[in-house]
C-alpha cells in the first residue's frame, strides 16, 4: 500500500528524519518497504499562467497563439499551442524555456528539457501542458485546465502537490488496520522515536453520526420511504445507509485530487474521490448510489437489502462488464433486485453520474471469507474487497461516515445529511488476553521492564491493566482482528523493540549423531559419479501431458490429474521420467550435437490409498555419437562403476536380459511403467531374476560377470536389468530406445537409456565393500584370438567360461572384436586375454600353458571357435 | 694462506654448482667436468698444494677441497642422467590449451540444497522428507491456516482430481468437511512436512527439510510454478527468538560467505509468531541499491519465526512448555544470487549451455 508523507503528516507529527530513513524505521518496525519515492522528481519550471488572449497562428490552421501572464512582475509570454480545450481566463501549467517536463508524450516518455523553438515562423516562449506530459493522468488530447483559484505564477510542483513522498509499504493479510493512513500514523507513533500523533488523529477515530442527524431537514424523500433490511445479518454485521441531499458533482479540490494521485488513485469526482480518499485515510470502502437511479429501479422506493446470490442472477458492474454470479456471491439489493457486489463492487445502473443530486451512501461491514470467496469466483479484485477481505473493525463504518460528510462539504457546502439507517446487528466486542510479561521476555531473550512493554503496547491501541506482578490483562482494540492469543501481543512487542535488538544465542542441544538417508547417499553419490562422467543433471516438471503420456504408449487414465492445471500440457502427475528426458534431450538437441543428462526425481504411482505412491527414480539419457555399441559399452560401464560407487559389492549385482514378459513382476513397479513400455515397441525383453554365480574378485572377473547378458544392437531395443543379489527386486534398466518411439519425440538419433529405482538402489546398498589383497605370486597372461559366429554371445562366453574350472585361471578379459570382409559375413573376430596364476607359489610356463590349451579347447568345442 | 685458499673453494663452489643446471647437453658437460675436475683445474691445483700446507691447515682445507669436489662430481652425474634421459629436441607447446574430459555438471539448486544440508548437519540438523502430494489438512489446516483463512491467499495451490469429490457432494456436511481435510494438493511449500515429524516425534526435534513444491502461479522471471524449497525446524524446551537469529545467521554465513551482512524484520506467516524475513545485503551494490535489489539494497533470503502455539497444539504438543523455530527458504533464488541470474525459469528450461556452465 502506498502511503503519503503530507497525509499522514495530518495525523502525526514526525521528526526530523528524511523519508529514506523513515521508510527503513518502517521495514524495521511494521513491514518492508518496497519504494520511497518523490510524487514527481522530475518536474522544473514549470509555472501557473493565466490566459490573457488567444488568436489564430499566422502561418496555421490548427495551432493558435496564446498570451499567459504567469506572474506579476513577468512579462507575459507568447506560446503556440495546437489544444483547443483552453479558454481566456482559465488557469494553465506552463513549462518555461529550460523547463524540465517529466514525460516526453512524443518520445521515450522519458523527462526533457524544453528549448525555444520557432513553429511556423512564430517563437514560442514556453508550453502549455498536457496532464500527461505532467504525469498527472494519461489524458494527452487537451491542457491541464487548473481550478480558477490557482495563483499565476505559482510552480507547479507546489500546486500539483509533487513533493510530497510516497512510501510503498508491502502489507500483509495480517494487518488491514493498517491499510489506510491512520492505521500507519498509529504504527509510526509506537516506533518511531520522537513521533507523536496530532489532534486530528484523535478526531479521526471519532465518528458524530448523532450529531448530524441535529441538521437534519426536512427532505423531499422521506425517512420512512427509505429502509434497509438485512437477510444475511451473520454476513453483514453492520450496514449504514445514509440519505445525503445538495449534492453537486464537480472536481475535487486539488488538494484531494493531489493526495489521491500520489497514492495511485485516479480522481474522477468530488463524490468518488470522497469515497476512495475516506477509504484510503480511515480504512472504510464506502460506496455511493445514485438516489434517483435507485428510486427509478425500485419503482419509487427503497428498500435496501443484503442477501447471498440466485441461481442465473447477473449483474453489470461498473466496469461495464456484466457478470454472472454464482451462488456464493453476497449482494446488495433494492426492492430485491441487486445493485452491487457487496463489498467488491456496485452496479453500473445505479452509478452517480454528473448529473447526480443525491445519493444513498453505504457504509458497511462484511464477512470476510464470502468477500474474498466471490471475489476469487468473480476474477474481481477491487480496493474495497482488498479490506473486506481481510477483515475490518464494523466501528470504522460511522467513522467513514463523518469523515467523507466533512470532505464533500469542501465542495458541496449545501450538504444535507437527510436520514440515515444504520443496522449494526452483530456487535463486535473486544478481545481480553493475558500477558505474562516474563514469559514474553523468555521467548524473545529480552529483558524489557513491564513499564516498557505496557508502553508500547498501548501506544498501538492497546490497553492494559495489572492482574499481578508480570501479569497483564489486555484489551485488544477492535481494528486489531489479527490479534487473537499471547503470541501476538508477543510479536507486537518484538517489532517495537525491533529485532536488530534480539541478542544471537547457539541453542544447547544433544549431540545426537546423525546417519545419512540412505536415498540421499544414493542422490550425491549417483550426482557425482556421473556428473564426473560427462552427464549434466536437469530438472523438469513433475508433470507433462496426455500427449506425451501417449507417445511413450502409456494410459493417462492411469495416472493422477491436476484438476486447475496452468495449461494442457501440465495436467497429469508423471508416473515416470522418460518422457520429460526425451523431451529435453529434443529441445537440446537444436543446440548441440550430444547430449547426456540425467534427472533424479519422484514419480507418482497409483498406490493402495488415494494418494499417490512417491517413488524416486534416477533417468538417465545418452545420445549416441556414431558407433552404437561402443556408445552402448561406455554408459554400461559408467552405471557399472556408478554401482561400486555406491558401495555394491561386485558379486551383489549383476544384468540380466529381459527375455520373458511373465517375469516382469520380479521389477518394482516403477520400472515396470518403463520396462512394459519397451517391451512394447521391442520384440524380444525378458526378465530373469536369476542369480548369477558370484565371481571372484579380481578385474578380469569382473569384466567377464559384466558381460554375462545381452545387449541390443538396432534396430531391436534390448533392455537391461541390475537385480541386487538378494535376488527379489530389479533395480534398474538398461537400454537402447527404440528408434520408433525417439522419433515420436523429434529424436533423429539413437538414445541410450539407464533407469532406476533409486529407492529400490538404496535398500540394496551394501556399505562394506570386501577389498582383497594384492596377489602375492606373479600372473601369466596369454591373448587367443578367434572367429566365431555372431550369434554368440561374448558375455554368456564368459561367464560360462569362469564356471568351467580352468585350472589357475583368474581372469577373462575381451580386448578386442572386428569384423572385416575376409574373416567372412556373420562372423567376428574376438581376442581374450587370460590370466594366469597360483595362490600358493609361482606358476611355470608349463602350468599355464597347460590350462590354456584348456581355454582354446573350451572355445573350439563350445563355440566353434577357429583359432587363429 | 690457508684463509684465502678456504675463501676461493668457497667461490669456486658458487660458481660451480650455480652452472651445473644451465648445462645443456652431453659434450657442454664433458668440458665443465674438465673446467672444474680436471687436471689442470684450480681445485686440482689447490689439492696438490696441501701438502705445503702447515699440520692443522692441510687437514681443514683438505677436507674442504675434498667434499666441493664430491659435490661437483655429484651434481655433474645427476645432470648428465636428467640430460640422457630427455629428448634431444623437445617441442611441446605449453602455450596450447588442455585438452578437456567432458564433464557434467550437478543442478544449480540441487547444488545449494546440498550445501544446506552439509552445514545444518553438522548443527545436529537431521534431514527429512515428505510426500509432495498433500492433503489440505497437512499443507494448510494444521498449519493454522484454516478454510476461508485470508493467508491462504499466499499460496495459489494445484488440487489433484479426486473421483471421491463428486461423492461427498451428495453426503452429510460433515463428510464432507472430512473430504475437505482430505483433499489432495501438491503440497506449496515443504511446511508440512513439520507437522508430519512433530506428529511422531517428541521433542527435542531439529529437522530440515528440503524438497519440490509447486504453486499455481503464472511463470515469470521471479515465479516458475515448480520450485525448490528448504524447511527447517528446531522444537525444544526453552528455544527462543535469539536461538533462531544465531541459528540462521551462523548456517548462512557459511552457506552464503562469512562476510554477508543480514537482517532480521517483521513479518507474517499463519504458522509462525512472531514471524520474521530474512534478508541479505546485496552484494552486487553492497547496500546502496541496484537493478538487482530493485534498489533495496537488500535480498529476501527466507521466511522465519517462532512456531505458533496453534501449530504445537495441533500436533499434541503443550506450548507452555515446549517452544520452537521454523524457517523456509528458496535454494532457486539463493543459487540464483550466488551465481548471478536473474530468471528463475533457467532453472527448468534445462538448457544444457546454461546447465553445463555449473561444473
Amino acid at each position: 500500500m502506498k502511503v503519503s508523507l503530507d497525509w499522514l503528516s495530518d495525523f502525526v507529527t514526525l521528526p526530523r528524519i528524511s523519508p529514506a530513513e523513515l521508510g527503513e524505521l518502517i521495514t524495521q518496525h511494521l513491514i518492508e518497504t518496497e519504494s520511497v519515492a518523490k510524487v514527481n522528481p522530475h518536474a522544473k519550471g514549470i509555472v501557473v499562467g493565466e490566459i490573457l488572449e488567444i488568436r489564430p497562428h499566422p502561418n496555421a490552421d490548427k495551432l493558435q497563439l496564446v498570451l499567459v501572464a504567469v506572474g506579476n512582475k513577468e512579462e507575459p509570454l507568447e506560446i503556440v499551442c495546437g489544444a483547443h480545450n483552453i479558454a481566456k481566463g482559465q488557469k494553465v501549467p506552463v513549462a518555461l524555456i529550460g523547463a524540465t517536463v517529466p514525460v516526453d508524450v512524443k518520445g521515450d516518455g522519458k523527462p526533457w528539457v524544453l528549448k525555444e523553438t520557432v513553429i511556423r515562423n512564430v517563437t514560442s516562449q514556453g508550453m502549455l501542458c498536457s496532464p500527461k506530459e505532467l504525469a498527472v493522468a494519461d489524458d494527452t488530447d487537451g491542457i491541464l485546465i487548473l481550478p480558477p483559484e490557482t495563483k499565476a505564477g505559482s510552480d507547479i510542483r507546489e500546486v500539483l502537490g509533487f513533493d510530497d513522498w510516497v512510501i510503498d509499504i508491502d502489507l500483509k493479510s495480517n494487518r488491514p488496520d493498517a491499510l489506510s493512513h491512520v492505521g500507519v500514523a498509529r504504527d509510526l507513533a509506537a516506533f518511531v522515536p520522537g513521533a507523536k500523533l496530532t489532534k486530528r488523529f484523535y478526531l479521526a477515530q471519532s465518528s458524530k453520526l448523532k450529531a448530524q442527524s441535529d441538521f437534519l431537514q426536512p427532505s423531499a424523500l422521506s425517512l420512512q420511504q427509505i429502509k434497509v433490511a438485512i437477510d444475511a445479518p451473520e454476513l453483514c454485521p453492520r450496514y449504514i445507509a445514509a440519505l445525503v441531499e445538495g449534492i453537486t458533482i464537480q472536481p475535487s479540490p486539488l488538494w484531494i485530487q493531489n493526495r489521491l494521485r500520489a497514492i495511485g488513485m485516479r480522481p474522477i469526482n468530488n463524490v468518488v474521490d470522497a469515497t476512495n480518499y475516506v477509504m484510503a485515510e480511515v480504512g472504510q470502502p464506502l460506496h455511493a448510489f445514485d438516489i434517483k437511479k435507485l428510486l427509478r429501479g425500485g419503482g419509487g422506493a427503497i428498500t435496501i437489502g443484503v442477501r447471498m446470490s440466485r441461481e442465473g442472477e447477473r449483474l453489470t458492474t461498473l466496469d461495464g462488464k456484466e457478470r454472472s454470479l454464482s451462488p456464493e456471491t453476497l449482494l446488495i439489493t433494492n426492492e430485491g433486485i441487486p445493485v452491487a457486489l457487496a463489498g467488491i463492487m456496485g452496479g453500473a445502473a445505479t452509478e452517480i453520474d454528473r448529473s447526480t443530486t443525491s445519493i444513498l451512501l453505504e457504509a458497511a461491514n462484511f464477512d470476510p471469507m464470502v468477500t474474498a470467496k466471490a471475489s476469487r469466483a468473480l476474477g474481481l479484485r477491487s480496493e474495497a474487497s482488498h479490506r473486506f477481505e481481510k477483515g475490518i473493525d464494523p466501528t470504522g463504518a460511522s467513522i467513514g461516515v463523518t469523515r467523507l460528510l466533512a470532505l464533500l462539504r469542501e465542495t458541496c457546502p449545501t450538504l444535507n445529511l437527510a436520514a440515515i439507517h444504520d443496522e449494526y446487528v452483530t456487535r463486535v466486542s473486544q478481545v481480553h488476553l493475558t500477558l505474562d510479561s516474563g514469559r514474553l521476555n523468555r521467548v524473545l531473550a529480552l529483558k524489557l521492564r513491564d513499564s516498557e512493554i505496557v508502553a508500547m503496547l498501548t501506544r498501538l491501541g492497546f490497553d492494559l491493566k495489572k492482574k499481578r506482578a508480570h501479569l497483564y490483562e489486555v484489551g485488544v482494540p477492535t481494528f486489531r482482528v489479527d490479534i487473537h492469543g499471547e503470541e501476538d501481543l508477543i510479536e507486537e512487542v518484538a517489532r517495537i523493540q525491533g529485532y536488530d535488538e534480539i541478542s544471537l544465542e547457539l541453542p544447547r542441544l544433544p549431540a545426537v549423531p546423525r546417519r545419512m538417508l540412505p536415498i540421499e547417499r544414493m542422490r550425491r553419490l549417483s550426482r557425482h559419479l556421473l556428473t564426473t562422467q560427462g552427464f549434466t543433471e536437469v530438472a523438469t516438471y513433475a508433470y507433462e501431458s496426455e500427449e506425451s503420456i501417449a507417445k511413450l504408449g502409456l494410459n493417462p487414465d492411469e495416472h493422477f490429474r491436476i484438476a486447475n492445471p496452468l495449461s494442457r500440457e501440465q495436467a497429469y502427475l508423471r508416473s515416470e521420467l522418460l518422457g520429460s528426458l526425451l523431451g529435453t534431450t529434443a529441445e537440446n538437441l537444436r543446440y548441440t550435437s550430444e547430449v547426456a543428462l540425467f534427472e533424479i526425481a519422484r514419480v507418482f504411482l497409483r498406490g493402495e490409498g488415494r494418494a499417490p505412491r512417491e517413488v524416486e527414480v534416477l533417468g538417465l539419457t545418452a545420445t549416441v555419437a556414431t558407433d552404437i555399441e561402443a556408445d552402448f559399452l561406455r554408459v554400461k560401464g559408467v552405471v557399472e562403476s556408478l554401482h561400486e560407487s555406491r558401495g555394491f559389492e561386485k558379486s551383489s549385482y549383476t544384468f540380466v536380459p529381459l527375455r520373458e514378459e511373465e517375469r516382469l513382476p520380479h521389477l518394482p513397479e516403477e520400472l515396470r511403467v518403463v520396462a512394459s513400455l519397451l517391451l512394447r515397441t521391442a520384440s524380444a525383453l525378458i526378465v530373469t531374476p536369476d542369480r548369477v554365480n558370484p565371481v571372484r574378485s579380481s578385474h578380469g572377473a569382473l569384466s567377464a560377470m559384466f558381460a554375462a547378458d545381452e545387449f541390443g544392437i538396432h534396430p531391436r531395443i534390448k533392455t537391461q536389468g541390475i537385480l541386487p543379489s538378494n535376488g527379489v527386486k530389479g533395480v534398474g534398466l538398461l537400454g537402447v530406445i527404440d528408434p520408433r518411439l525417439t522419433a515420436r519425440f523429434d529424436i533423429s538419433k539413437q538414445v541410450i537409456c539407464y533407469y532406476e529405482s533409486l529407492e529400490e538402489a538404496g535398500k540394496s546398498g551394501i556399505i562394506t565393500v570386501k577389498i582383497s589383497e594384492p596377489p602375492r605370486y606373479p600372473e601369466i597372461v596369454m591373448d587367443v584370438a578367434f572367429v566365431t559366429g555372431e550369434e554368440t554371445e561374448l558375455g554368456t562366453l564368459l561367464s560360462t567360461l569362469l564356471r568351467h574350472s580352468i585350472p589357475f585361471m583368474v581372469g577373462a578379459d575381451i580386448f578386442d572384436v572386428f569384423r572385416d570382409e575376409k574373416i567372412g559375413q556373420g562372423k567376428k573376430s574376438v581376442a581374450l586375454r587370460l590370466t594366469y596364476r597360483a595362490a600358493d607359489r609361482t606358476l611355470t610356463d608349463e602350468e599355464a600353458k597347460r590350462s590354456h590349451e584348456k581355454v582354446i579347447q573350451f572355445l573350439k568345442e563350445r563355440y566353434q571357435a577357429e583359432i587363429r | 694462506m690457508s684463509s684465502d685458499q678456504k675463501k676461493r673453494i668457497a667461490e669456486i663452489r658458487a660458481q660451480a654448482l650455480d652452472l651445473t643446471d644451465t648445462i645443456k647437453t652431453l659434450s657442454e658437460l664433458g668440458e665443465f667436468r674438465v673446467r672444474f675436475l680436471g687436471r689442470k683445474s684450480e681445485l686440482t691445483s689447490i689439492l696438490r698444494s696441501l701438502k705445503d700446507l702447515p699440520e692443522e691447515e692441510r687437514r681443514e682445507v683438505g677436507k674442504a677441497a675434498n667434499t666441493l669436489y664430491r659435490e661437483i662430481e655429484e651434481a655433474l652425474d645427476f645432470r648428465e642422467k636428467s640430460l640422457e634421459s630427455m629428448p634431444s629436441e623437445l617441442t611441446l607447446d605449453v602455450t596450447r590449451p588442455g585438452i578437456r574430459p567432458r564433464i557434467g555438471a550437478a543442478h544449480p539448486t540441487t547444488k545449494i540444497l546440498e550445501s544446506f544440508e552439509e552445514v545444518f548437519t553438522s548443527m545436529g540438523f537431521e534431514v527429512v522428507e515428505g510426500p509432495e502430494v498433500e492433503t489440505d489438512y497437512y499443507n494448510f489446516e494444521a498449519l493454522n491456516i484454516p478454510k476461508g483463512h485470508p493467508a491462504r491467499d499466499m499460496w495459489d495451490t494445484f488440487y489433484l482430481e479426486s473421483p471421491e469429490a463428486i461423492q461427498d457432494k451428495a453426503q452429510s456436511s460433515e463428510l464432507r468437511a472430512q473430504g475437505e481435510k482430505e483433499r489432495l494438493l501438491l503440497r506449496t511449500h515443504t511446511s508440512p512436512v513439520q507437522v508430519r515429524v512433530m506428529e511422531q516425534r517428541k521433542p527435542p526435534i531439529r529437522i530440515i527439510v528440503p524438497g519440490r513444491v509447486y504453486r499455481h502461479e503464472n511463470e515469470d522471471a521471479t515465479h516458475s510454478a515448480m520450485f525448490y524449497q528448504v524447511e527447517g525446524l528446531l522444537v525444544d524446551e526453552g528455544i527462543t527468538f535469539a536461538h533462531l537469529k544465531a541459528t540462521l545467521m551462523y548456517a548462512f554465513r557459511l552457506i552464503l560467505g562469512e562476510d554477508r551482512i543480514f537482517r532480521f524484520r517483521p513479518s507474517f506467516f499463519p504458522f509462525t509468531e512472531p514471524s520474521a524475513e530474512v534478508d541479505v545485503r546485496c552484494e552486487y551494490c553492497e547496500g546502496t541499491g541496484c537493478e538487482t535489489c530493485r534498489g533495496k539494497g537488500w535480498l529476501e533470503l527466507l521466511g522465519a519465526g517462532m512456531v505458533h502455539p496453534n501449530v504445537l497444539k495441533k500436533v499434541g504438543y503443550d506450548p507452555d512448555t515446549v517452544s520452537g523455530f521454523a524457517f523456509g527458504a528458496g535454494p532457486d533464488r539463493i543459487a540464483m544470487k550466488k551465481y548471478g541470474f536473474t530468471d528463475i525459469r533457467m532453472l527448468y528450461k534445462n538448457d544444457l549451455r546454461f546447465l553445463s556452465q555449473f561444473i
